[in-house]
């Protein structure tokens, strides 16, 4: 059946990778993301390289307005939506005492409340679809509790129950729930560049957003519920299963501070001025490991 | 009217430099390295000897030229260490604009990679194609940076342009950069070849005399703020040894063989680079990139700048003849 996808997020990193592969599988598509990061760019050239349907909306997904307009545009236009893809999101390390309350509020209102909206307003038009899914980005730092990620950890932890549950609950009907959740996205310049600063091992767990996505989608179709790319991590989290508690925090502990150490000296490289001339993609950061 | 270029000892500045002196043009070609200079003797030429890391030196460089063009780059896919790209590659860049600027520059012709703006999808990509898939390596992510630091110039009336070859390969001097070429040789010594399995995706191989045109080409009809890309015809991998094999006329034997042990080969070798600095023979950045569709379309520098492309056989041809004979000399 062809499908017809709606993808939030889908103008970077892993949201624009789903965006292609879903072209090249033949879906159709709308695709929702922030104004002015290049989403008529990529609509233009996914028209001119598949032949199928594309439509787009701007806008920030981060207030409940948004997210209600969205919903009843997909509504009014009458698209059949069967595809489902909850990719926008937004992360980082903080020290949660430094922050404003705002980026954690922020994490909260994209990452939890958007995507729960959503799936809620849509499900009734994936209902009435002949067989519909619905794929949520969650991550593996739902899976391991490390400092520094305290809320964004935690939105993901919720999109994990969330899912899980949410695929229970409509097991018998014609929409099947999966969950994603990748570990170190090569999405983007500076995540590129901080993974330098890493050791070898997470380095290899990197992957590119082209493989995850092809991934994800392929497993999600085949109704798999739990997805985790890359064999390493893969292996890596199976095996972390095993370990008792106290190596398990140990690791984690070290792995995190690693990242957050990681983007501390790239950071204070990019306030020297080593590296001034990124200042301009440094503002555009979006961390998702 | 005097020319300079900085890269003049690599293997695409030195046919640069070396065309325009032939041409009767006096260039200034900033090296590093003495030893270098050998391959830029010519009456035309004038050496100075510097870096583009260090603004003094590119200053006396450039003393009393018109146009330059900054071909130099650190254009391979691994290094010891991954900054050097960055600092190579962006900050090299923006000191040349600078002195540059100091100048007053009559035109500022950046050699750009068409890796900047990636693979293909169904059609051949040209150079309003936004960059679809992530990026593969430091080279390309230094490149595209030194990009958009010469816009970020010319938006500021900068007489900035950038040209973007693609693979290139044809007759030249031994370089990191001419990887073709060593696939080439090593065609022809060892007369096997390992290649990966359904090699359909296409690539663009550019000859190297056609990008060096370009070039000149750029310098006179180019116009400001623009980028052409110098390309030539699009092949598979397949199609390319086929050509290769053809033009060593010697019997040879390709091999093909699935992507994965390629990539896992790869992958170790980057992990030994990583931990042991023993530069990898491929990357894993390399073997996914052989699997994938990067077409181009150079229909913009045709129309716009008059290039022209060498049927992709006769240029495989010219380059085996080159090799072979430098192989014996």
């Amino acid at each position: 059946m062809k499908h017809f996808v709606l993808i939030t997020g889908a103008s970077e990193g892993l949201g624009k990778s789903f965006a292609i592969e879903s072209a090249r599988r033949g879906m159709d598509l709308f695709l929702v993301s922030l104004p002015d990061s290049g989403l008529p760019d990529l609509c233009g050239l996914i028209k001119s390289n598949f032949d199928v349907f594309v439509d787009f909306l701007e806008l920030d997904l981060t207030d409940d307005q948004s997210c209600m307009h969205l919903i009843s545009l997909v509504k009014s236009k009458n698209y059949p939506i069967s595809f489902l893809i909850n990719n926008a999101g937004v992360g980082g390390n903080y020290r949660f005492a430094n922050e404003r309350f705002e980026v954690f509020n922020q994490m909260i209102q994209l990452n939890i409340k958007a995507l729960a909206m959503i799936t809620h307003e849509l499900l009734g038009v994936l209902q009435n679809q002949e067989c519909a899914f619905v794929l949520n980005v969650s991550s593996m730092a739902a899976h391991f509790e490390g400092p520094y990620k305290q809320v964004y950890g935690a939105t993901k932890s919720f999109i994990f129950y969330f899912s899980n549950s949410l695929c229970l609950e409509l097991k018998d009907t014609n929409v099947h729930v999966s969950v994603l959740s990748p570990g170190g996205i090569s999405s983007n310049i500076n995540l590129i560049r901080k993974s330098h600063h890493l050791d070898t091992f997470s380095r290899l767990t990197f992957l590119d957003p082209e493989f995850v996505a092809a991934y994800a989608i392929k497993k999600c179709l085949e109704k798999k519920m739990e997805i985790i790319p890359g064999m390493l991590t893969r292996g890596y989290f199976l095996f972390s299963k095993l370990l008792p508690r106290f190596i398990k925090e140990k690791l984690v502990k070290n792995t995190t501070t690693q990242i957050f150490n990681a983007q501390t000296v790239f950071n204070r490289k990019v306030k020297n001025g080593e590296t001034t001339r990124e200042k301009l993609e440094e503002s555009r950061i979006k961390n998702v490991i | 009217m005097n020319t300079f270029i900085s890269g003049a000892s690599g293997y695409l500045g030195q046919r640069l430099a070396m065309r325009l002196a032939e041409n009767g043009e006096k260039v200034h070609a900033l090296i590093r390295n003495p030893i270098a200079a050998k391959i830029l003797d010519h009456p035309n030429i004038k050496i100075f000897y510097g870096d583009i890391l260090d603004i003094e030196s590119i200053r006396k460089a450039m003393k009393g030229c018109e146009v330059v063009f900054h071909v130099a780059a650190l254009a391979r896919v691994w290094t010891k260490d991954p900054n050097d790209f960055y600092k190579i590659n962006v900050e090299g860049t923006s000191n040349m604009i600078r002195v540059s600027q100091e100048m007053t520059i009559s035109k500022f012709i950046l050699t750009s990679s068409t890796g900047t703006i990636g693979p293909s999808l169904n059609h051949p990509n040209n150079e309003d194609t936004p960059r679809w898939s992530s990026f593969n390596n430091d080279y390309e992510i230094s490149k595209s940076l030194a990009e958009k630091e010469l816009l970020k110039f010319v938006a500021g009336g900068f007489p900035g342009l950038i040209v973007m070859p693609s693979r290139i390969f044809g007759p030249g001097i031994a370089s990191p950069s001419s990887g073709i070429n060593r696939v080439i040789v090593g065609f022809m010594n060892k007369r096997f070849a390992i290649i990966p399995k359904q090699s359909h995706p296409k690539g663009n191989y550019a000859y190297i005399d056609d990008i060096v045109t370009g070039h000149i080409l750029a310098r006179e009809k180019g116009e400001i703020g623009e980028k052409y890309i110098l390309g030539g015809e699009n092949k598979s991998i397949g199609q390319l040894f086929e050509v290769i094999k053809k033009g060593v006329n010697k019997r040879g034997l390709i091999i093909e063989i699935p992507i994965w042990p390629m990539m896992h080969f790869s992958l170790i070798s980057q992990f030994l680079a990583d931990r042991f600095g023993i530069e990898p023979k491929i990357t894993p950045d390399f073997v996914k990139r052989l699997n994938q569709d990067s077409a181009f379309d150079c229909s913009k520098a045709i129309s716009k700048l008059g290039y022209s492309i060498t049927p992709f056989e006769q240029a495989v041809g010219s380059t085996i003849q080159f090799l072979s004979k430098s192989q014996l000399s």
